[in-house]
């Protein structure tokens, strides 16, 4: 009987320590090369140890119109061995996978501790965690990698096609997919032994209108990546949506500017996720708030002192974090601590109440523990975990409320749709938006299409002019593979679910006017 | 180049060829990165990583398909060439597709220095220690990091082109910051040499800024003189790169576009004092020898003296229009005029020096018209002096405008800073007119 690859994990789940690893093709056993590492580790003085073995396959995907422009498949399998010494973290990390390899990396991550010891100030120390034996892994129906390449680029080259037909000022239609499958394994010197395969899947295209005089707009499909398989994308429905994103590009090609000034914005969930990513989402870190990302991405303007005081909005606003929402693209069974994830409130009634954090934030402001919620994250098994972001949603108000509702309720405002330019101080409190499409609402209605609208303001003024938010019924899970954080930058691929919801006299401006 | 990356390059090539690939191309590229990063006046996280990555792509015909593999086995090339070459056939033809160049000579790249070469973690710890010692004895807390690569790569064609470069970089940059977060100082440097960052000074001047950074005052938004540092206009110029495409401009698409499918190349765009140019074998940001499809590298003028002489012309599109292709390195130097930032901020009766900017993205691809933030410490110019700090601001500035109103410049560095990739040599820059839109209370 042949047993599946989903048996074999479906068995690993009650037998994981026996069971890990059966993607890895060749010998020796991944459980032999950690438990190498983790002893030379310990021989070398280590107070603790994690092994990471981790096999990362992507294949990205390009088209033009009615061809193919690129397509790459990478396959990434090393082997990263962190250690703490004095205190002090190092971490090392290389491609061969044996257990003479192993050893000689945690030696050479102890090495690393020493050599930094001498500049430690504050000795690390670990958020209690029980060991796990576990597995998980993204439930999908169809593996990305496996689908045929024909079948991917069909579906763009059709969009492309009925786009194209549709609307003859369409002088380009650029589309493409790009599918991961992150498997990994984490041995602790604690006991865990962590066996995961993460599947992610994001696709779509861009038109773009072109008219002598006018310039050119372009128009994106929203459908956001997920962690899930491709039938993510075969449900989207790209041939069938391309003639309405192509006239709405020509739409807003031939639309009026928008004038300048204070307006009611009603935001679609497809723009508003971005919104709550730069202002929620990053402010909340620990480790922005403690000054360990200041020399790239930023402190945070909330400050740990704050925590259970700062007003960022008014009781409409109810922020979850989480890597356990179906479908998140940060969703996961353990995090790269080994900590079991979790779904907590960042924001209760317009409140912060508590940070993102990780295990070696014990004892300093904001930590909330006793234990870590679980927001560490390395991009690759060459990379140093470190926090990232969880999926941070916004969550549906309590009163029934639809979007079609909510537009009939708006007098006169701007809906915004899809994201388009993005900006925020380096605190995340200033900061500007743009979106792919805009309507003007007038009188309770979708009067026009806008052009060139972005809205200027700030976290904690933006989040309290909120005033409506949709149900449970309109809420939706948008996101973005590469969320950029570290030195070197790391990428993270994180969800944000919320709702439409409207923010009352917001600044907006005309983007295209430099002076705005 | 050394006989064992060849030979697994020339293995890949045979497997790829017994596959059935008509032509292809293999680069290996074996690289070991260390760092050590620091905030709160000590370590985080310290690493050293070696990675080997095989990286081939096949074609057949107009069929091609491309992968990467870090398994350099027998078998695990074997696999690659395998699958690359099974993809591609399954593969839908490509009319876009353009055969790999013909055997090509490429250039010999100044990129290495043996003595960055050799950091291991005791000597980034010993860089780092400085920077440190100067946050504490000045009452601040710093943040940053110090890393160090070496690449070396190899690249084998079956059309018989080989080439081969080694590379080094050293960075160190640093935040210092106030302990109650009243005042922020950011300074760095990069180069090729493990002598092109000095850690003292580095400290020395975030120090000096973070120090300088008082009580900033708030001034309202607008058009005003600035002079950017070398960091701060290199974080605007990944729009600008982005937009130096031919294609894109002669499609109507681009901010470079000209009416009836044209480009804006040879108009007089830019100040006089602007000539931006690509060298590979630039001493201060050298490139990669190859460039698309294995053309060898040469040096491109894209703007001199203001005028636009050329876009970036991909193979395809070369072949289409009739045009040659552009064959780059992959950085890009905007050349200056000399002057110390001293001396620029001499020239100034009133404006804004701009120490760092900070997510910049566009806003307006049709005048790249890009928005973001100045950062960390600004300050206000008076009668050529550094009068007072102020506060930081959010700016909406179309690039094409920056570059036509472009005073002066001075001498060139290696930019750092932003979200910056490597490989751009900026001067400080005097620019009229630049529009700040909002004030930001970040500090």
């Amino acid at each position: 009987m042949t047993i599946t690859r989903r048996e074999l994990l479906a068995g690993a789940a009650l037998l994981p320590a026996a069971r890990a690893l059966a993607w890895v093709p060749e010998r020796p056993r991944p459980r032999d090369v950690a438990d190498a590492a983790l002893l030379a580790a310990m021989q070398a003085g280590a107070t603790y140890a994690d092994v990471r073995l981790v096999r990362q396959r992507r294949q990205n995907l390009a088209t033009r119109d009615d061809h193919l422009t690129s397509i790459s498949d990478t396959d990434s399998y090393g082997l990263g061995v962190r250690v703490l010494k004095r205190g002090t973290w190092g971490f090392a990390a290389a491609p061969e996978i044996t257990a003479g390899s192993a050893s000689a990396l945690a030696r050479k991550a102890v090495q690393i501790a020493e050599a930094n010891a001498a500049l430690e100030r504050r000795p690390v120390q670990l958020a209690p965690e029980p060991p796990h034996e576990d597995s998980w892994e993204t439930p999908i129906e169809k593996d990305p990698l496996r689908v045929p390449v024909k079948t991917k680029v069909s579906l763009l080259v059709e969009a492309a096609k009925a786009a194209r037909a549709a609307v003859p000022q369409i002088r380009a239609v650029t589309g493409f997919f790009r599918l991961a499958i992150e498997e990994k394994a984490f041995f602790s010197s604690e006991g865990s032994a962590i066996e995961q395969m993460i599947t992610r899947t994001g696709g779509g295209y861009t038109v773009t209108a072109v008219e002598e005089g006018r310039g050119f707009e372009t128009r994106r499909t929203s459908l956001p990546p997920r962690g899930a398989g491709f039938e993510h994308v075969e449900r989207a429905g790209f041939v069938e949506q391309a003639p309405r994103i192509a006239r709405e590009a020509l739409d807003k090609l031939r639309a009026d500017r928008v004038k300048p000034g204070p307006r009611d914005l009603v935001l679609d969930p497809s723009h508003l996720w971005l919104t709550i990513h730069e202002s929620l989402g990053h402010s909340t870190e620990l480790d922005r708030v403690l000054g360990y990302e200041a020399n790239f991405a930023g402190t945070s303007f909330a400050t740990a002192d704050q925590l259970g005081k700062l007003r960022y909005g008014g009781p409409l606003m109810h922020v979850t974090a989480d890597r356990v929402e179906p479908g998140g693209l940060a969703t996961c069974g353990y995090d790269d601590d080994g900590v079991a994830t979790q779904r907590f409130d960042l924001i209760r009634d317009g409140m912060l109440v508590a940070f993102q954090t990780v295990r070696d934030q014990t004892g300093l402001p904001g930590f909330g523990g006793p234990r870590s919620s679980g927001c560490s994250y390395a991009d690759s098994w060459a990379s140093v975990p470190f926090q990232r972001m969880p999926n941070v949603s916004l969550m549906p108000g309590n009163a029934p409320l639809t979007f079609d509702e909510l537009i009939a309720q708006t007098q006169d405002g701007i809906c915004i749709m899809g994201d388009g330019s993005y900006s925020i101080d380096h605190q995340r409190k200033n900061f500007q938006f743009g979106g792919d499409f805009f309507w003007q609402i007038e009188n309770g209605k979708l009067a026009r299409p806008l052009r060139k609208v972005a809205y200027q303001s700030n976290t904690p003024e933006f989040w309290s002019s909120m005033d409506a938010v949709c149900d449970s019924r309109e809420w939706r899970l948008y996101g973005a593979f590469d969320d950029g954080k570290g030195e070197p930058v790391q990428l993270n691929p994180v969800s944000h679910g919320c709702p439409p919801a409207r923010f009352r006299k917001v600044r907006v401006i005309d983007a295209g006017a430099v002076q705005s | 180049m050394r006989a064992r990356s060849s030979d697994l390059c020339a293995r890949a090539l045979k497997a790829a060829r017994s596959a059935g690939a008509g032509e292809a191309a293999a680069l290996l590229s074996e690289r070991r990165d260390g760092h050590l990063r620091f905030a709160d006046n000590g370590p985080t996280t310290s690493a050293e990583v070696q990675r080997n990555t095989l990286a081939l792509s096949a074609a057949m015909g107009m069929r091609h398909a491309s992968g990467s593999t870090e398994d350099l086995s027998p078998a695990g090339v074997a696999r690659l060439a395998g699958d690359v070459v099974a993809r591609a056939r399954l593969t839908p033809e490509d009319p876009e597709y353009v055969p790999e160049a013909p055997p090509q000579s490429y250039l010999q790249v100044p990129s290495f220095d043996a003595e960055a070469a050799s950091m291991d973690p005791r000597k980034r710890a010993a860089s780092v220690k400085p920077v440190l010692d100067a946050a504490v004895q000045s009452g601040l807390i710093a943040a940053g990091l110090m890393r160090n690569d070496v690449l070396e790569e190899t690249r084998l064609s079956t059309t018989g082109s080989s080439g081969a470069r080694r590379a080094t970089r050293i960075e160190l940059s640093a935040t210092l910051r106030r302990r109650d977060g009243s005042a922020s100082g950011w300074a760095g440097a990069a180069g090729v040499r493990l002598s092109d960052v000095d850690p003292q000074k580095i400290a020395s001047r975030a120090a000096q800024k973070a120090n300088a950074w008082r009580e900033p005052r708030e001034l309202p938004p607008g058009a005003y003189t600035v002079v950017l540092e070398p960091g701060a206009l290199g974080a605007l110029f990944p729009s600008l790169r982005m937009s130096l495409d031919a294609r894109s401009a002669e499609e109507g698409r681009s901010g470079f576009s000209a009416p009836g499918g044209k480009s804006r190349v040879g108009e007089a765009l830019f100040s006089p004092a602007v000539t931006l140019i690509s060298d590979p074998q630039d001493p201060l940001v050298p490139g990669t020898p190859w460039s698309e499809g294995g053309l060898a590298a040469r040096r491109v003028s894209y703007v001199q003296a203001g005028v636009l002489r050329e876009l970036h012309r991909s193979r395809y599109w070369a072949k289409k229009t009739g045009a040659a292709p552009t064959a780059d390195g992959g950085t890009l130097r905007l050349v200056g005029g000399g002057l110390s930032l001293e001396a620029l901020i001499g020239k100034v009766d009133r404006g804004l020096l701009v120490t760092r900017i900070w997510y910049v993205r566009m806003l307006d691809p049709q005048r790249i018209g890009v928005t973001g933030l100045t950062r960390d410490a600004t300050f206000l110019i008076e009668d050529g002096r550094v009068a007072a700090a102020v506060k930081n601001f959010r700016f909406n500035q179309s690039l094409l405008d920056l570059l036509r109103d472009v005073v002066a410049l001075g001498r060139e560095e290696v930019a750092l800073g932003g979200e910056l990739a490597g490989g751009v040599a900026l001067p400080p820059a005097v620019v009229k007119d630049f529009h700040m839109s909002s004030v930001s209370d970040a500090v």
